[in-house]
This record gives structure tokens, C-alpha cells and sequence, in this order.
């Protein structure tokens, strides 16, 4: 807490930090308590048979089947197709979206040549391609990965090189006067001056990769989450797909906080 | 040392789709060695561009610019910029922003990475080494700016208005700052500005430019008789209204005219 010159707390601040902790504590019950009225209402529902637990499962249900197909490694395996997919898609929009974006930044006639195709294909619901990618690279993770890459990469790639491109002139100046060339300019202006607007990139484009990678799974896999929610959906386990549901809700918080800390720790200095 | 900077017959043109933009119209110009030079003229008039030409970032048109008799682009002098603004980045510490320079053209990079130190001290920055440029006043990151420039050893200066986002009182001591470096190392040095007084106060000849497309109208030689010659104490010398009168009339009719 912070004290006044004479060590004392003044009244004001005991105010302050009465509010404050107030404020603090009805955040965090209000939070629980949405949690808590929302599983429990649910397992009351279903308990007293007011909305079909084979329909709409229950939380007790949930909990059993994420039991049974934890300990048959089913779910691991499946998650383990998920996130792998993710990855894999991820790295290659992350590091082919940047490697486009310096290009388009570093020769002009190129951007200009390719724009309106950029933004073309940026625009045009990439779900729609799918089953082209089915026919072309028939099912399984190489047309899942293509997929879920072509949802993410071209927005990707136009939003860094928008802001490579609006990098202050005076600093690239800055680096002329000194002495550096094009390639001074890229490492010590234009990427460090956009840290935090790539690590943004990349939160926006976690999210997209699952999204991509869920899509493709729908479409054309025999395995992971989004093949699971799919499959059970049409066996009628709703079971298995609320947990799956559940769980991937989890991999995507938990990815999302993997790079909130990364940005945490790039960002430290400032 | 100094060194000597020819400006024959520039011209400098920007070329656009609504036709030919000429900015610099047949502008010559001398610096001797050890010269402070000062260039005034309206706004807008090509002034920056003819820095640049100076520097290299940009390549007249017509005519040459030779330093101790080579073409610039072949001459063996390092020029030293400094900006209007103080451009330090935000995400590099105060060091680090003066280590810039030093990492893009490392010539003797021991000596020089010392030297960053004995400046640091010089300006009373010693604690601020490791903080932020967020953490400093406009005249102390200028300074740092400053060092950044000094620590390559250039031969010739360039200043673009460089103490035009300071107050005036920061503006005193900083422009007091430069002078006295610039004279001590006997370094060329070329200043634009648009404050008149400013260039009076630190020049040793001063240049007034025509309006757009530019080019000298006069070159006038600055003496003023005060012992032990600052910024600071130049604005005492009894000639010092009379120049500025001159160049103010001067610079009158050249935009009328």
C-alpha cells in the first residue's frame, strides 16, 4: 500500500482501497457464481427431467464420458490430432505470412502486381474451397493442414504488410543517415517497431488455425475433436460431443494464454 | 578534421504523374574546412532536400557534390545527421539507442562503444543509461540523439533543425552543446534552420534561399565582435539586429519576388 511522507495512510486512500477491494470481490464471486448457476441449473434440469438429458446430456454425463474415454485413450488421441494439426498450421501461416509480407514490403511492384488477387482471395469464404482440397488431396491431415492455412494466410499477410508498410519514415531515415541499407531498415526498424502488433498477429491467428482446423476435420477426417463433435452428433452420443465441445473450448484458452505470456515477456521492457 | 564540401550547379527535381516538381534550381555553395555554415530560407523552399543531396539519400538531378575533391558517393568522410526530431526508439534503452549507430557501421567498435560512456558522462545522462527515452525530457533524449550522431566521428555535420521541437531554454543550452563540440574537433558543419537568430547566433556564413524551386540569393559572412564566441553570447554583439534585420528583408522580398 502506498503511504503518505509522516508513514500514516491517509483517510482518502483507505477510501480508494476500500472500493477497490469491493470492486475485486463482487468481479470474482459474480464470475463463480455465473459457473455455478449455469452447471447446476443444467444438472437440476436434466435430474428432474425437465429438458432430455439424451438430448441436451448433463454435466454428471459429461464428467462419466470424459472418464471412459480418457482412460480408453481416446480423447488423448484425438486431442493429440487437434493440436498437432494446429501447430503445424499455425508455424506456416506465422512464418510464410511474414516471409510474403517482407517481400511485398521490400519490392512495391510486387504488391502492386499482386494486390488484387491478395485481396481476392483474403475476401472469398475459404470454407468453399474445401472440397476442392478434398478431391485434389483426398482426406486426412495434409488437406485438413491446407485447409486451415488458407483460412488464415492471406489476412494474415495483409494485415502485417499494412503495417510494415506504415513504419514512421523518419526512423527508416534515421537508419539511411547512419550508414544501413534495406535489410538494416527490416531488423532494426520495421519488425522491432511492430513487436507487438505481430505477437497480435499471432494471437488472432491461433485462433484462426483451430477454427481452420476444425472446419477441415468436419469435412474430411477420421480424426480429432472436430471429427469427434461430427461423429458422435451422428450416433446421437451427445455426450461426447459436449465433452468434446468442453475440451476444445479449453485448448483454446489454453493456447490463447500461452501467447498472452509471450507477449507479456516480449513486452516487459516497455 | 574538416572538410571541404563543393556544391556545384545542384538541381533537384521530384517527378510525379501531374508533372515535374523542380525544387532546387542551380544552388552553389562552399564550406571550408572547419566552416559552420547556416542555411535559411522559407518554408518549404527545398531545404531538407538539399540535405539529403548533401547527405547522399538523394541524387541531383544535375550538377555535383564533391568533399575534399571526390564525389560524395566515393568520398572517404562519415557525415552525421542530425534530425528534427530526436527519433530514439521506444523499445531500446538510452544505451542501446546510442549503440545504434555503432551496430550499423562498425568501424572500431571497442573504442567507440568506450567512448559512449565518457559522453554519457559529459551530458549528465550516467544514470539514465539504462532507463528508457520514455523517462527523459525533450532536451535530454535531443542530447541523446546527440550522441548517437557523435559517437560515429563524423567528419561533417548535417543538422536539420535539430533543436526546432525544443523549448527555448532547452534550445539554448543544446544549440550551446553542439557549437562547442563543433568547434572544438574543427568539424564541418551545415545547419538548417528557420530561425534566423538561431543561425546568426552559430554561423559562420549564412546562406539565404530563394523560394521553390531554390537556390542562393545571398551568402553572408557573420563577424561579430564578442570575445569567446557562444550561441549565448553572440546575441550581445552589436552587429547581431543589424544581420538580422538584413537576412529578415531579404527573405521578405525573396518570397514577394
Amino acid at each position: 500500500m502506498e503511504k503518505s511522507d509522516n508513514g500514516a495512510v491517509s483517510y482518502g486512500q483507505k477510501q480508494f482501497m476500500r472500493k477497490y477491494r469491493i470492486r475485486q470481490i463482487i468481479i470474482h464471486t459474480s464470475r463463480l457464481l455465473i459457473l455455478v448457476l449455469f452447471i447446476g441449473g443444467w444438472e437440476m434440469l436434466t435430474k428432474y427431467k425437465i429438458i432430455d438429458s439424451f438430448i441436451f446430456s448433463s454435466p454428471s454425463r459429461i464428467i462419466k464420458a470424459a472418464v471412459k474415454y480418457w482412460t480408453d485413450g481416446t480423447l488423448k488421441y484425438h486431442i493429440g490430432v487437434t493440436l498437432a494439426e494446429t501447430f503445424i498450421c499455425f508455424a506456416i501461416v506465422i512464418l510464410g505470412g511474414m516471409a510474403a509480407a517482407v517481400l511485398l514490403w521490400w519490392n512495391d511492384l510486387v504488391y502492386r502486381i499482386l494486390e488484387p488477387y491478395l485481396v481476392i482471395l483474403n475476401s472469398l469464404p475459404k470454407s468453399a474451397l474445401a472440397p476442392l482440397f478434398i478431391v485434389w488431396l483426398g482426406t486426412g491431415m495434409r488437406t485438413i493442414i491446407v485447409a486451415a492455412i488458407s483460412v488464415a494466410i492471406f489476412g494474415a499477410i495483409m494485415s502485417l504488410y499494412e503495417h510494415f508498410r506504415q513504419t514512421d519514415p523518419d526512423k527508416i531515415k534515421l537508419i539511411y543517415t547512419l550508414g544501413g541499407n534495406k535489410l538494416t531498415v527490416l531488423f532494426k526498424v520495421v519488425i522491432p517497431s511492430n513487436k507487438a502488433f505481430i505477437i497480435n498477429v499471432m494471437k488472432v491467428n491461433m485462433g484462426l488455425s483451430l477454427v481452420g482446423v476444425i472446419i477441415g476435420e468436419f469435412v474430411a477426417a477420421n480424426a480429432g475433436l472436430g471429427y469427434l463433435i461430427l461423429y458422435a452428433s451422428q450416433v446421437f452420443k451427445l455426450d461426447l460431443v459436449l465433452l468434446s465441445i468442453t475440451i476444445l473450448a479449453f485448448v483454446a484458452a489454453v493456447l490463447y494464454l500461452a501467447l498472452d505470456l509471450l507477449e507479456r515477456f516480449c513486452l516487459r521492457s516497455r | 578534421m574538416g572538410s571541404k564540401l563543393k556544391v556545384d550547379n545542384v538541381c533537384f527535381s521530384y517527378y510525379g504523374l501531374k508533372g515535374e516538381t523542380k525544387t532546387i534550381d542551380n544552388l552553389s555553395f562552399e564550406a571550408d574546412e572547419g566552416e559552420f555554415v547556416a542555411i535559411v530560407g522559407p518554408s518549404g523552399c527545398g531545404k531538407t532536400t538539399l540535405l539529403s543531396c548533401l547527405s547522399g539519400l538523394l541524387v541531383p538531378t544535375e550538377g555535383t557534390i564533391t568533399i575534399n575533391g571526390k564525389h560524395i558517393s566515393e568520398a572517404d568522410v562519415r557525415i552525421g545527421y542530425m534530425h528534427q526530431k530526436d527519433l530514439l526508439f521506444d523499445w531500446r534503452d538510452n544505451y542501446k539507442n546510442i549503440a545504434l549507430s555503432i551496430e550499423i557501421s562498425p568501424f572500431d567498435k571497442e573504442e567507440r562503444t568506450e567512448n559512449i560512456k565518457k559522453l554519457l558522462e559529459t551530458y549528465d545522462l550516467k544514470d539514465f543509461k539504462h532507463s528508457y527515452p520514455s523517462a527523459l525530457s525533450g532536451g535530454m533524449r535531443q542530447r541523446v540523439a546527440l550522441i548517437r550522431t557523435l559517437i560515429c566521428k563524423p567528419d561533417f555535420l548535417l543538422l536539420d533543425e535539430p533543436f526546432s521541437a525544443l523549448d527555448f531554454q532547452t534550445r539554448l543550452e543544446v544549440s550551446d552543446d553542439i557549437y562547442r563540440i563543433i568547434r572544438k574537433e574543427k568539424k564541418t558543419a551545415i545547419l538548417i534552420t528557420h530561425d534566423i537568430e538561431e543561425a546568426i547566433s552559430m554561423a559562420d556564413k549564412i546562406l539565404v534561399l530563394s523560394k521553390r524551386p531554390t537556390h542562393v540569393i545571398e551568402t553572408i559572412r557573420i563577424k561579430l565582435s564578442v570575445e569567446d564566441r557562444t550561441p549565448f553570447t553572440a546575441r550581445d554583439a552589436p552587429e547581431f539586429s543589424e544581420y538580422f534585420h538584413h537576412i529578415y528583408k531579404e527573405l521578405k522580398d525573396g518570397e514577394i519576388g
